[in-house]
């Protein structure tokens, strides 16, 4: 860049800052330095092409799942008046506070041959366990992902786009295909990609419903053969995937602009005749299944429980849940937002490459992850009392390892790309033409990004936060191998009842987990609730 | 600016969180606490845990988790680790954290008065807390009294689409995997390997309690499954469970041979136990009358020690031959277990 | 000529607030009219309620006939076949030039689609750009390329909402005029909105002029310049002062300069005060003539220079003089009126007089 040189300390802490986060990455990339492991032969031979399989089919169904769902439900919303409008609107992001391993539990037990919906239907209920159903159960919990990005960047569309495109002529459904959604790309892009990766990296339900995917089968090379490179390496393949998906994507939309006047979003006009009910049982449809339903279940199971629900023990579950994930949102956005403005004001090859690094910590299992974690902090804490102990000091023993900070590290590498992308996709709305305008004001980088970027970003900031935050409560795999001594979390205790075929014990912590998430959601669907603000940002 | 010095801070406070360690703490106080690292879950734990502490003024602090990510952990933690003690549900793992030298020796007489030879680590690396067997369950009205009555049986064809079993990622389903190649081969563990996938009436799903579910809602007449899930659903708040398990009969394999299969719960102390002499206390204390049998009440599992009194449900079963194969075969053959699964295509 | 664009008794709401009240007009095939007014005088809202985005709270909108909006029916804008050009220009951003072109003809067939893609673009002097991106293209070129789009499918008509409004002033004129002529060009009805006048006169047929959602007056540009309906029509449109006079006659006024003759709206007397619209071109710099206005300001504007006076009695005027008359300020110059038009309103400050 002519206009500014970046001092070179910035750049370095930039790249420290994204090296730290892409760690996971390292390590699995890293894994390739030792060579192809000696089990692949006997991977390629039997089970790869079965995970491989899976995985893609399970990704297929949930992104296209996702995709329909979640930018179908936030286009009726933005644009359309009917009975329920309003409640729908947040509703529709309950599912979100549901971990998928959950609704999975809950889901066996409501369409059980013993459950209580067979009892009622005339047919013999389907059997979800198995790919398909995994995939349905992903799409339950996860369309929220691509509705609120989806309904986010439909709010802040131009509305004369669509104008314009009434007066030549598209109906509601050309409207929608050829200008909202292109329009609403990036975002819903983005949407999908978290999903994408949810879905990859899922363990519970597809452990719980039999499908063998890559997840399972890293886990399974990994623990089972007791092959950490193989493991490492087949992570890499999936982490290859998500890389080219996200490429390709990018590549296809080079040269587009997406970014549009903001002007206000033309009136929601009123659904007539049969449209309007059926919109209103269709929005319904996803909340009750991905929430309403599972719920009931859970509050009938933990019926007996309600008493603890006030008992000390249970409140510290759910203060440590929350201080995990309140520290885990701050943190995220903090590098999140570190890191993609860098790149916005002073783009460089070295700050894009970081910007795409350290989004794979999401794709990656979580146990993975952690185990990345513990080997990196471990090797932290021998260095540490290494070199005191050659100083002559007492050796502190483990600072990092085993502590909140190893927690809230590890959950942070793991959702950082909520932020990063919801902040990349924000800034992409952002015209160009407004930092030009900004930094011949005179505006230095920093205060550009103080005074413009960041009161503009406001609602992409606080998604990302409260999305980290829900995500957070739900995490499991990287909580439960890195906590200190005594820390229990919601997410815990509710699977650790679950996994032990204790589902109505796990109910109370998991409804606690729903409710817990139900709060920031709500926050979410008030803030998000404004237009004005909504076209303002 | 403000956000790099908020996250700078709430890090560093995390990082100084006081964590119950030995360094952490004065001399002192170290001697009267006890770190434990538990793949037990914690309800199935915490209790004796804290009769332990009503006993002997020890503090226990404890975390749970998966047993192979708090192996990793203790690898990494290395010489600093605070963990005293490993508890595992398992053999396999038990092996394996043995195998990684994370491991240190815990003899006495105490522990080699209760604990029978083959549910313990020769030289005394680990020890069995409790004991559980991988039997068989069956519809009784479908399946007759005197078949199948062998693991061997499961990969007859007449049992063709009537199996059910979880994936072969369960840990147990390689034990039992991994005794069978002990007893009889690699080669004939995998043509069985290969009749039982044959005569599997589902793809592998679910946990064991959904197995015994199967069978008694009529989709499959036979299950394999561990004996304290089908002891758990008798005696289950839930009237759906405990009418499947009165609807399936348990059936002990291999009775005229070499026995039913059995796995261990169990625990070691760790090689840099900063506290060893309180982690063998507390395996000893483990082992006692008391807490065997508080196993046996609460999860239905068989004690390790002889001469304690086990559940109702345990009792009305009867007594059963077990295989006496030392477990430390399991862990030494589960990575053949696995590979051999995946070649026989046992999801 | 047939009839293109009926409004009848039109009146808008937004929000319950009125935005425009009892409104008719009617609009010629082939012509373009244009509506001129203060911002917020509603215009806006009346070409959106014509392409269909605002339903009337009363009255019709009828296009060749068709009624296509009472209170209680509206057809769908997609269905109006009524084009529209927005003040934000609004180009699809994530298509190019051709791709913004060929959307509302995209069930047409591909060659008469690349015909007709070809054709327009050559129209509005854009041949080569088809591939470019919008952002590619400058504010001018995006307004023309924004006019091809609405242009496309050949609707019925064409509405602009202060299509110039985004562009650097001496554009505008050349642009309106160049807009005019690719309008005329494809025998396009059209209906502008602007607040500039000098767009206004540039390209319409018809006129009109709305204050707090009235139209004051709707005919052609050179009466309504000439023959304002009303006190803010003469004060909108034109530059020109009110002089103040007093009916002298059945059709005549006196005035400080001279007595004029022309017709007087109905109800006057002789002895009435009135207040006689004067416009700089009616004040001819004559340096003969014995009235005479002392020169308070003077401005050149090339061909011509603008200057003001004032008179004995201090009314002050606008005249327009040949540039090479220079006059210092304070100079007294003899001017006298030549008037082809008398406009002439009562002076109590009725706005509803017309012309006779």
């Amino acid at each position: 860049m002519a206009v500014t040189a970046a001092p070179a300390w910035r750049s370095g802490a930039l790249v420290a800052l994204a090296l730290a986060f892409a760690l996971p990455l390292l390590v699995v990339l890293g894994s390739w330095l030792a060579g192809p492991s000696g089990n692949w032969p006997h991977l390629f031979s039997t089970v790869l092409g079965d995970y491989a399989l899976n995985s893609l089919v399970l990704c297929l169904l949930t992104g296209t799942g996702t995709l329909v769902v979640g930018t179908g439900c936030a286009w009726l919303v933005v644009v359309y008046r009917f009975p329920g409008r309003r409640i729908l609107e947040w509703a529709l992001l309950l599912p979100l506070a549901c971990p998928a391993y959950l609704i999975a539990y809950t889901w066996t037990g409501l369409l059980a041959l013993e459950g209580p919906l067979q009892q009622w239907a005339p047919f013999p209920l389907p059997d979800i366990r198995n790919r398909e159903g995994a995939a349905m159960m992903l799409i339950l919990v996860l369309y929220p992902y691509v509705y609120l990005l989806a309904r986010q960047a439909f709010l802040t569309q131009s509305g004369t786009a669509l104008d314009v495109a009434r007066t030549l002529g598209a109906g509601a459904l050309e409207r929608f295909t050829r200008v909202a959604l292109p329009l609403a790309r990036p975002a819903i892009v983005a949407g999908v990609a978290l999903v994408l990766m949810e879905t990859l990296a899922d363990y519970g339900t597809v452990k719980y419903f039999g499908v063998p995917t890559l997840s399972t089968g890293i886990y399974r090379t990994w623990f089972g053969l007791g092959d950490h490179l193989a493991a490492a390496q087949l992570a890499s393949g999936l982490l290859f995937t998500m890389f080219v998906l996200l490429w390709l994507e990018r590549r296809a939309r080079r040269h587009r602009r997406t970014d549009t006047d903001q002007k206000p979003p033309a009136e929601r006009q009123p659904l007539t005749g049969v449209a309007a009910p059926a919109a209103t049982v269709g929005l319904t449809l996803p909340v009750l299944l991905g929430f309403v339903l599972p719920a009931l279940q859970l509050i009938a199971w933990a019926a007996d429980d309600a008493g603890h629900l006030l008992s000390a023990e249970f409140l510290e579950l759910i203060s440590n849940s929350l201080l995990i994930a309140s520290l885990t949102a701050l943190t995220t956005l903090a590098v999140a937002l570190t890191l993609v403005s860098s790149h916005r004001l002073l783009p460089t090859g070295l700050r894009r490459l970081a910007m795409r690094a350290v989004a794979f910590g999401y794709a990656m299992p979580g146990t993975v992850l952690a185990v990345g974690v513990v080997w990196v902090l471990g090797w932290l804490d021998g260095g540490l009392n290494d070199t005191l102990a050659g100083l002559g000091f007492a050796e502190p023993g483990l600072v990092f390892s085993g502590t909140l900070f190893a927690v809230v590290f590890a959950c942070s590498i793991r959702f950082l790309t909520i932020p990063a992308q919801g902040l990349e996709a924000g800034f992409a709305r952002l015209s160009p033409h407004m930092d030009e305008a900004a930094r011949s004001l005179g505006g230095r980088p920093w205060s550009l990004f103080r005074r413009i970027h960041l009161p503009l970003l406001r609602i992409p900031l606080l998604t990302s936060a409260l999305l980290v935050f829900v995500d957070t409560l739900k995490e499991l795999p990287a909580t439960l191998v890195l906590r200190p001594f005594d820390t229990n979390t919601l997410a815990v205790r509710a699977f650790e009842l679950a996994s032990d075929e204790r589902l109505a014990d796990a109910a109370l912590p998991a409804l606690a987990i729903l409710l817990a998430g139900i709060l920031p959601v709500a926050l979410l669907a008030r803030s998000l609730g404004n237009r004005d603000d909504a076209h303002h940002a | 600016m403000r956000w790099t010095l908020l996250t700078l801070l709430s890090l560093t406070l995390l990082a100084g969180c006081d964590q119950p360690g030995p360094e952490t703490d004065n001399g002192e106080a170290a001697a009267k606490e006890v770190n434990v690292y538990s793949a037990r879950k914690e309800a199935l734990i915490q209790p004796l845990l804290d009769r332990f502490t009503e006993k002997t003024g020890t503090e226990v602090n404890l975390i749970t988790g998966g047993a192979d990510a708090l192996i990793e952990r203790m690898e990494s933690e290395g010489e600093h680790s605070p963990a005293d003690l490993l508890l595992t549900v398992d053999a396999g793992r038990l092996y394996r954290a043995r195998q990684a030298d994370l491991l240190q020796k815990a003899d006495s007489e105490t522990l080699r008065n209760a604990v029978p030879e083959q549910y313990r680590h020769p030289e005394g690396y680990w020890h069995g807390l409790s004991v559980r067997s991988r039997v068989l369950v069956v519809a009784p009205d479908r399946v007759p009294a005197n078949a199948p009555s062998r693991y061997a049986d499961l990969a007859d064809e007449r049992w063709q689409d009537r199996i059910c079993i979880r994936s072969s990622n369960n840990i147990y389903n390689q034990s039992l995997v991994a005794s069978l190649i002990a007893h009889k081969g690699e080669e004939a563990t995998e043509q069985w390997a290969r009749g039982l996938v044959e005569n599997m009436a589902r793809s592998p799903q679910g946990g064991d309690r959904d197995q015994i579910l199967a069978v008694a809602n009529d989709l499959c007449d036979i299950a394999v499954v561990n004996t304290y899930y089908l002891a758990m659903m008798h005696n289950s708040d839930d009237q759906t469970q405990r009418e499947a398990a009165e609807q399936v009969a348990l059936r002990w394999p291999n009775q005229n041979d070499r026995g039913a299969h059995v796995n261990i719960s169990g625990a070691g102390v760790a090689r840099h136990a900063p506290h060893p002499e309180q982690a063998r206390a507390l395996l000893e204390f483990l082992v006692n009358d008391e807490s065997q049998q508080w196993y046996a009440e609460v999860n239905n599992e068989y004690p390790v020690k002889e001469d304690v009194a086990i559940s109702e449900t345990l009792r009305e079963w009867g007594d059963y031959k077990a295989d006496d194969l030392p477990l430390v075969r399991l862990g030494e053959n589960n990575d053949k277990a696995v590979r051999l699964m995946d070649r026989a295509g046992w999801q | 000529m047939r009839t293109m664009l009926e409004l009848d008794q039109l009146e808008l709401r937004l929000d319950e607030q009125p935005i425009v009240t009892d409104l008719a007009l009617t609009l010629a095939e082939g012509d373009i009219g244009c509506l001129v007014g203060p911002s917020g005088c509603g215009k806006t809202t009346l070409l959106r309620a014509i392409a269909g985005f605002v339903a009337p709270h009363a009255g019709t909108i009828q296009l060749q006939g068709e009624t296509v909006a009472t209170p209680a029916h509206q057809l769908a804008p997609e269905a109006r076949r009524v084009g529209m050009v927005f003040q934000d220009i609004a180009l699809f951003p994530h298509l190019t030039v051709a791709e913004n072109i060929d959307f509302g003809i995209r069930r047409q067939g591909a060659a008469q689609r690349r015909h007709r893609i070809a054709e327009l673009l050559q129209r509005v002097g854009l041949p080569q750009m088809g591939e470019r991106m919008p952002h590619e293209l400058s504010g001018g070129q995006q307004q023309r390329v924004a006019l091809a789009r609405a242009l496309a499918p050949r609707p019925r008509l064409l509405l602009l909402d202060e299509p110039f409004s985004g562009l650097d002033a001496e554009l505008r004129e050349s642009i309106a005029r160049e807009v005019r002529d690719i309008l005329k060009a494809e025998g396009i009805t059209a209906l502008l909105v602007t607040h500039d006048q000098t767009e206004a006169f540039a390209t319409a047929d018809q006129l009109g002029v709305m204050k707090q959602g009235e139209l004051h007056q709707w005919d052609t540009p050179y009466e309504v310049y000439h023959r304002p309906a009303t006190r803010f029509v003469a004060d909108f449109i034109g530059r020109g002062v009110l002089l103040p006079g007093r009916v002298s006659g059945i059709d005549r006024v006196s005035t400080v300069l001279a007595e004029l003759r022309g017709d007087l709206p109905a109800g006057l007397n002789p002895g009435d005060p009135v207040e006689v619209l004067i416009r700089p071109d009616d004040l001819v710099h004559d340096d003969q003539s014995p009235r005479q206005g002392k020169v308070l300001d003077r401005s050149f504007r090339g061909a011509y220079t603008l200057y003001t006076l004032e008179l004995e009695d201090g009314a002050r005027l606008p005249c327009i003089a040949p540039s090479h008359h220079r006059h210092a300020y304070g100079e007294y110059i003899g001017i006298h009126l030549e008037m082809d038009h008398l406009v002439v309103f009562p002076q109590d400050g009725e706005d509803v007089a017309g012309p006779g």
